[in-house]
This record gives C-alpha cells, sequence and structure tokens, in this order.
C-alpha cells in the first residue's frame, strides 16, 4: 500500500487530503508519473491538478521527479509550488 | 563513500505558531558563537497589501513531515559554501494577522560577508525548497499565493 498526501491548493480543490492506495494498481515498475496519471483518471479537476506540470511531488519527503521507482509503504505527497518565506 | 550531510544538530530549527522574539533569538545566537564577528538576522512579515488587495490575515499550511529535514538540508548546503557559526530558522505555520511576523533566519560568521550571503542563499532556498504554503484573506476574497518565477530566479543565482 501507499499513502498519498495532498497540500494547499490541491487538497482543497481536490477535497482529499490523503488516500491509501494499493499500489498493484500501477503494474509493474509503478513511478511517480504512472500514480499521477491513474489518479488524474478520478475525475476532471484531478486531471488538471495532477497532470499540470507544476505540481510537484515528494517520496517519502524528499522531492522526487516523475522518474521515481514507487515500492510499498512509500509516502508520496502531491503538492503546488511552495510559497513559505 | 556516500555524500550525505549531517546537519549541525546544534543548529536551531523551529517551525511554530507562536511567535518569536528577535532580541531573544538574536541573545542565543551570540551567546552560541563567542568567536563569530558578525550576525545577520532577516525577518520577514505579512504584508498588508497584496496586488491591490488587503490582506486581513494569512494562513500557512507546511508538510509536517517533511518542513524541518528541507530546513536542515538548506543550512547543510549553506554550511558548505561559507563558514557558519551558528544558524537559526524559525518559521510560523496557522493564522497570522497582516503585519505578523513569519519568518526569521539568523546566521552568525567571522566576518559580515559570509554571514549575509549565507541569510540570503537560506531565504531564497526556504522560498522554493520547503514545503509551506500561504493562503491570504483579504478585502476580495481568499486566495492561495502564488508562487513567483522571480523566486526561482533567485535561488539560480548560487
Amino acid at each position: 500500500m501507499l499513502t498519498v498526501l495532498f497540500f494547499g491548493q490541491l487538497r482543497e480543490r481536490l477535497q482529499t487530503d490523503s488516500l491509501v492506495f494499493d499500489l498493484e494498481k500501477l503494474g509493474e515498475q509503478p513511478t511517480v508519473k504512472t500514480l499521477r496519471n491513474y489518479l488524474s483518471q478520478t475525475g476532471s479537476v484531478w486531471k488538471e491538478l495532477l497532470l499540470n506540470e507544476q505540481c510537484l511531488v515528494a517520496v517519502n519527503q524528499t522531492m522526487a521527479p516523475d522518474t521515481t521507482l514507487l515500492t510499498n509503504h512509500d509516502e508520496v505527497a502531491l503538492f503546488p509550488p511552495v510559497t513559505g518565506g | 563513500m556516500l555524500n550525505v550531510q549531517v546537519p549541525n544538530t546544534s543548529d536551531f530549527i523551529k517551525v511554530q505558531t507562536a511567535d518569536f522574539d528577535v532580541a531573544l533569538e538574536y541573545q542565543k545566537l551570540r551567546e552560541s558563537e563567542i568567536n563569530d564577528g558578525a550576525v545577520v538576522i532577516f525577518v520577514g512579515l505579512v504584508r498588508e497589501f497584496s496586488q491591490n488587495k488587503q490582506v486581513k490575515s494569512m494562513f500557512l499550511e507546511h508538510y509536517p513531515a517533511m518542513t524541518e529535514n528541507a530546513l536542515e538540508t538548506i543550512v547543510a548546503d549553506a554550511r558548505i559554501k561559507w563558514p557558519l557559526g551558528q544558524v537559526s530558522i524559525i518559521h510560523r505555520i496557522g493564522y497570522l494577522a497582516a503585519n505578523a511576523q513569519i519568518v526569521m533566519v539568523g546566521v552568525t560568521s567571522e566576518h559580515r560577508h559570509a554571514a549575509f550571503a549565507a541569510a540570503e542563499f537560506i531565504m531564497d532556498y526556504l522560498k522554493i525548497r520547503a514545503p509551506f504554503w500561504k493562503k491570504e484573506m483579504t478585502n476580495k476574497g481568499d486566495f492561495w499565493v502564488e508562487a513567483k518565477s522571480s523566486d526561482n530566479e533567485a535561488a539560480a543565482k548560487w
């Protein structure tokens, strides 16, 4: 299983702060990109936000590119560009 | 050998809802590095006017499991570039009123150039790497703050 977290405007517009996801749904060699593609099928807002190139991803609390391989028990966070400071 | 940056465990890195007292934080920086000749402190505030809107308050969200690690990594990167004594970062979260303090970065070094540069470097990278998101409550509605391309350009200069 994967834990997927959403922050900021993504969390608010998707009306979801987290979900638990069965990694096997992504087939062999699951990556950040295949996760984004899979979740984007949930609905039009999901597609708009998750396939947006501005959407950032952290895997296990470290920024990660689309090519990152996912393994069981990973924590994946999806969020818009950060605006702290 | 793995190239792992071990954070300086004496750095003060705090993410908190409470306000902070710059005078007190300055004293802590001085007490911990008695041989340094330079202290630079930057404080960021909630601006009352943002793009022609009057900001009544601001909400700051973060990714708790990631934030402190992200800040420690930025400080470790600064320590590679400059000889720093003590480093302090305080970033507030939750609801903040207009003109409230949001963030403080304090750096000590033997000389001013390293202290000025490191404080700016830490703020530039905090702006693009630390997982915080701001929402402004204004007289024209509530708006998530958009990231600025100028922030990426500022960090790229290092």
